[in-house]
């Protein structure tokens, strides 16, 4: 049993309060909250806090609702570079633009979408985000003809997910998504000059011509410098791309390299991402400068300058570069230098 | 039985079937829980409208400021001697709240043996029906009071009512063909809204718009339900487990409403409001749906089971508790049977089973 | 013991230390009134930020654990005097509000700390049958999560049952006197699920802080209008008894922790779901009736909610992330393995021993800071924190939000629907979402 409260003779003035409150005037019985009495239906009023606070409730939960609705319908949502987004912009609902970088259009059994979406970074290395959409809003985006394509240039809406130091996208409706313009293949797709790749290029697919000046590779990929009249123009393989290729090709050959333009260092070069990116044109062709072009901190302290290409002839030995021993670079070093493990920290 | 036992009760009959389990893993579909909405719903209807709309010959209206126990016996003999005259009559006791969180109590029996109301005046009380002591009300004269009654009557099981908080119990009183008058507890609950013909009729409505709006779904060879069927079976099973549920209690169901007039007394396996029956209940239910949703999953060839040894999970997740709740529950039923014993008397100092079972806080 | 030597290690030694730390600052984030677990989630994601670069991934853990655990232990205290700050803590409330009324405010919270105790207990024993049991229900139940929030909506807004006690005599009266506690609850859920499309879609509050654009929806919808509610009341806090004993037997301790796990341990696994929600379902799968039951349960069921959900991200294999605190640690634990789970079992009832202890000092402390300063001049100053605070962080559009939220919490606290509503503003949106039809909501709305 519960001990009964100690009953004051004389009310305080809140006792006094709390009784004409919550007591009928009419029958003297408790009745609450009740505006109206349970038992004599008469009208108990409460005092004027509680009867502002009961308006301001309905008016701001109802009208007030109402009004913050048409305010966030008239909210455009905030068009925001790749490299704003951090841990406190999590589950913010933004707009990005950019090129996509790769596709990987629907999941074949969960129907889901994910893309990356690249723009150029304040440095050099384009930036890039990966997008991705729930079965439902990426079959309604496939109906409409919309999943994109490499290359395309389009503008999405989403949210914001910051996990695991990796941002992300999450498209939630079809309406969210807008190609912008398709990339399409240029017909005659001419072999540029080196000289000819411009910063207007960047994401974009090119074939680059030229003499093979230097090549060098690294544990992460090979580095072939095609000869023009400055310091060359780099041509970068991913080692799992380099370990592909059935193409041969050493220094003083010349070459087409199709692939993707972007930056390193401040410097354009093409990445080539596909077994076939690298065309030999002529064996041999004498590089227009002899001189030794530095290898520009691909991590050259470590990097290996291997005497022979992969699956090379003979004959070509007698053109390798100088031979330095092999040593493996430290995980933050090669990740600040390689553009391929900068690419896995985006 | 609890809502929530019914109403996860319902979700485990419709998990037994695998077109509704693939609907909501590949179509998103929502069928699941209809069977869930559908094993609370019987009550929904009692406590939500039923009651309402009920309307009592007699209404008793203690007043606080001036209780007599002697009134509100008499007002409920007279009741009973209505039912004596034109064969049915019906008594509301309504409760007395004197504080946001305090309620005065006071309980009502019928002693078969003498023929008698019998009414006493209890302490204050909190919402959680816990007595503060010494609140009882002082004057002897208006504390208890006993009014006789002309004709016998009879009551399935106990015989005392403890009226404290929220709405009061309603009764009605029955004249029998031998005379004799039935004390019926709650005569507008488990009435139409728990009878097998209700559920039956919903489900023929359902039936009727699922056969029109519900297309044929994807690879129906894989299935020998109709989709459309679906719906009315889940709808009619979902209710129907409700009534066999509260049919284990005391107070039981009136199953064919309208062709039967009268509930029928229930099995008294356990009451509604005990812990473990209602926890049993519980168990059974997720074990089942677990069991269900993880045999039915789609591409069982492509996804791993969840459970890889039925036979280990049935053991460990529902004979080993289950054994557990046995045990627990026979002992306590031993430990009640052997107070009753000593005391050999009717108890008048707890609440009944069925005002346990039918109390809107347990429902 | 094995879990005692590598605790103990001399390796291991700066994780202990790491986790009071945790708890020590969780007194500290514990003491600020009605404020919801997502506040204070921010306030840890800016701490961790901070030091995250001069601490290993563990130690952030052991900050993080500390934290959380003596969070989910120590809360109780200023929620029972002073107001809660989210739904878990408002279910609770309601009731512990009443043992606060009779004098027995410390007796409730000691309750509620034997429960979170208990429930901590249970959570580090039942760590290794997670292993076994969890990858299992995982799997069964990633599929159909939609539809269990969706069960789990619909058993809130059908279990609420009429709590009018009208005597008139007519019934149609009686009926809309019943119904409209009914409809005040059905509307809470309903604007709140509209104020949880319109923030989840807009982002009405500056992008650099989208990450607690959640924060004005929960101060709106539960501490401000409690500070309101605590402002206008006209009662006094009664003299509060601090009991030496507890009016507790095994049988009812067994069966609180039991319920309290269930409901908790469901909280944690499901998304959206918190313990309040967990709670009544538990409550009700259990039939619990007596009120120490319910407040001890609810202690256990708070703290399974909190740490459990934190835990599950430990599960080596399960890949199963749950609550704001474990997306703040999964950039610096790379690897999971059997050691980081043991080692997290192992800080966790260090804090668990640590919130304890503090727990009665913090308890003491808050029953003489209500008897010597006015209550309302308590909330006065919290609500002067609160406001300013997120103008701060979320300008005029969390400002906007948080007062809509006001108006939608205040509707239950005064027209007696329950609170459990108001969490219509996380569970409708989501569930929607999770099925495939938010759009169709928010093309309804004009939000697309």
């Amino acid at each position: 049993m519960a001990t009964t409260p100690s009953q004051q003779s004389s009310q305080t003035p809140e006792q006094a309060l709390y009784q004409r409150e919550t007591t009928c005037p009419s029958c003297g019985r408790f009745v609450g909250v009740y505006e109206r009495c349970p038992y004599c239906q008469a009208w108990t009023p409460k005092r004027l806090s509680i009867r502002i606070f009961k308006t301001f409730a309905v008016l701001t939960s109802t009208v007030g609702l109402l009004l913050l609705l048409f305010f966030a319908r008239t909210i455009r949502t905030p068009e925001i570079k790749i490299s704003e987004i951090g841990p406190l912009t999590n589950f913010a609902h933004v707009r990005l633009t950019g090129v996509v970088e790769r596709s990987f259009g629907l999941h074949p059994q969960w129907h889901s979408l994910g893309f990356t979406l690249s723009q150029p970074g304040i440095g050099s290395e384009p930036l890039s985000i990966r997008v991705s959409a729930y079965a439902k809003v990426a079959v309604e985006i496939d109906k409409q003809g919309k999943v994109p394509d490499e290359g395309d240039e389009i503008s999405v809406e989403g949210t914001v997910r910051y996990q695991k130091d990796t941002p992300s996208l999450l498209i939630n409706a079809p309406e969210h998504l807008q190609i912008l313009r398709r990339f399409r293949a240029p017909q005659s797709d001419a072999p540029l000059a080196a000289a000819d790749v411009t910063s207007d290029m960047l994401g974009k697919v090119v074939t680059v011509q030229g003499v093979i000046a230097e090549s060098v590779t690294f544990p992460r990929g090979a580095l072939i410098r095609l000869a023009d009249q400055k310091e060359g123009f780099a041509v970068w393989v991913p080692a799992r791309t380099w370990d592909d290729m059935k193409t041969a090709v050493h220094v003083g050959d010349e070459i087409t390299a199709r692939g993707k333009v972007k930056t390193f260092r401040d410097a354009l070069e093409v990445e080539v991402t596909a077994a076939n990116g690298i065309k030999l044109l002529r064996k041999g062709v004498q590089p227009a400068s002899d001189a030794t072009l530095p290898s520009e901190g691909r991590d050259s302290t470590t990097a290996t300058p291997e005497p022979k290409l992969p699956d090379a002839p003979g004959p070509t030995q007698e053109l390798a570069t100088t031979s330095v021993p092999v040593a493996e670079p430290a995980a933050a070093d090669a990740s600040a230098a390689a553009p391929v493990a900068t690419e896995g920290g985006k | 039985m609890k809502g929530f036992t019914h109403f996860i009760s319902g979700i485990a009959v419709a998990s037994f079937f695998p077109q509704a389990v693939h609907m909501a893993s590949q179509e998103q579909s929502f069928i699941l829980c209809l069977g869930g909405v559908f094993g609370i719903l019987p009550d929904t209807l009692d406590f939500k409208f039923a009651r309402y709309f009920h309307t009592s010959d007699f209404e008793v209206r203690p007043d606080p400021n001036d209780l007599d126990a002697r009134i509100i016996a008499r007002t409920v003999a007279e009741s009973m001697e209505k039912a004596v005259k034109d064969g049915r009559s019906t008594v509301q006791l309504h409760t007395m709240q004197l504080g946001s969180n305090l309620w005065r109590s006071y309980t009502l029996g019928f002693d078969s043996k003498t023929n008698e109301v019998v009414v006493e005046l209890g302490p204050l009380v909190d919402t959680g029906q816990v007595p503060f002591e010494g609140t009882e009300p002082k004057d002897p004269e208006k504390l208890s009071a006993r009014v006789k009654v002309s004709a016998p009557f009879f009551q399935e099981f106990d015989k005392k009512s403890n009226i404290a908080i929220m709405s009061g119990p309603c009764f009605e009183f029955v004249r029998r063909d031998d005379g004799r008058l039935e004390i019926v507890f709650l005569p507008w609950h488990r009435t139409w809204s728990h009878s097998v013909t209700l559920g039956i009729v919903i489900s023929l409505l359902v039936a009727l718009v699922s056969y029109l709006v519900v297309p044929e779904g994807p690879n129906p060879a894989m299935y020998t339900v109709p989709r459309w069927l679906l719906y009315p079976l889940i709808v009619f099973l979902g209710s129907l487990v409700h009534i066999v549920e509260d049919s284990t209690g005391f107070m039981g169901n009136n199953l064919f409403w309208p062709f039967t007039k009268d509930r029928t007394s229930g099995l008294g396996f356990m009451s509604a409001a005990e812990a473990i029956p209602n926890f049993f209940f519980v168990w059974t239910s997720i074990v089942c749906i677990l069991f269900n949703l993880d045999r039915f999953r789609w591409a069982p060839d492509q996804v791993a089971a969840g459970i890889p040894h039925p036979e280990t999970f049935f053991f460990w997740f529902y004979a080993v508790p289950v054994a557990v709740m046995a045990y627990f529950f026979l002992k306590g039923k031993h430990e009640k049977d052997a107070r009753k014993a000593e005391r050999k008397e009717v108890d008048f100092d707890s609440p009944t089973a069925s005002e346990r079972e039918t109390d809107a806080s347990i429902v | 013991m094995s879990l005692l030597n590598l605790l103990l290690h001399p390796e291991a030694l700066d994780l202990v230390y790491f986790t009071i730390i945790g708890v020590l600052f969780s007194l500290f984030v514990s003491f600020l009134p009605a404020l919801h677990i997502y506040n204070i989630l921010g306030i840890f994601l800016m701490i961790v930020l901070k030091f995250e670069a001069g601490m290993s991934g563990m130690q952030l853990v052991a900050l993080c654990t500390g934290m959380v655990v003596g969070y989910s232990i120590l809360n109780t205290v200023p929620a029972t005097y002073f107001g809660p700050g989210d739904e878990s803590l408002s279910y609770y409330v309601l009731p512990s509000a009443h043992w606060v009324a009779m004098g027995r405010g410390y007796e409730s919270v000691i309750l509620t700390g034997v429960g979170a105790v208990g429930g901590l207990a249970l959570l580090a024993i039942s760590a290794p049958v997670f292993l076994w049991v969890l990858p299992g229900l995982k799997s069964i139940t990633s599929p159909h999560m939609f539809w269990i929030i969706m069960a789990v909506i619909s058993y809130i807004l059908m279990s609420e049952w009429p709590k009018g006690v009208s005597q008139s005599k007519s019934t149609w009266a009686n009926f809309f006197e019943g119904w409209k506690f009914l409809s005040v609850g059905l509307l809470t859920f309903f604007l709140s699920g509209v104020l949880g499309f319109i923030v989840m879609s807009k982002t009405l509050v500056p992008l650099e802080f989208a990450f607690q654009s959640i924060t004005p929806v929960f101060v709106g919808l539960y501490a401000i209008p409690w500070l309101i509610t605590n402002i206008i009341n006209a009662g006094t806090i009664p003299h509060q008894h601090e009991c030496r004993s507890l009016d507790l037997d095994w049988d009812l301790f067994s069966r609180g922790i039991f319920g309290g796990f269930l409901g908790g341990f469901f909280a944690a696994f499901v998304p959206i779901v918190t313990a309040g929600i967990g709670g009544l379902m538990a409550g009700h799968a259990t039939a619990q009736r007596d009120s120490r039951l319910f407040v001890m349960s609810y202690g256990t069921c708070k703290t399974v909610y909190y740490v459990g959900s934190f835990m599950l991200f430990f599960i080596p294999g399960l890949s199963l992330t749950r609550g704001g605190l474990a997306w703040i640690v999964t950039p610096v634990v790379a690897t999971l393995t059997m050691k980081e789970y043991a080692l997290f079992v192992g800080m966790m009832l260090v804090a668990t021993g640590a919130s304890f202890l503090l727990l009665m000092p913090f308890t003491r402390a808050c029953i003489r800071l209500v008897e010597w300063v006015d209550y309302h001049l308590i909330s006065w100053v919290a609500m002067f924190i609160t406001l300013p605070m997120v103008y701060y962080f979320t300008g005029w559009g969390g400002i906007a939000i948080m007062t809509v939220a006001t108006g939608i919490g205040l509707l239950p606290v005064l027209f007696q629907a329950r609170r459990m509503n108001l969490m219509g503003v996380l569970l409708l949106p989501v569930a929607l979402n999770m099925a495939g039809y938010g759009n169709d909501v928010l093309r309804l709305l004009g939000l697309l």
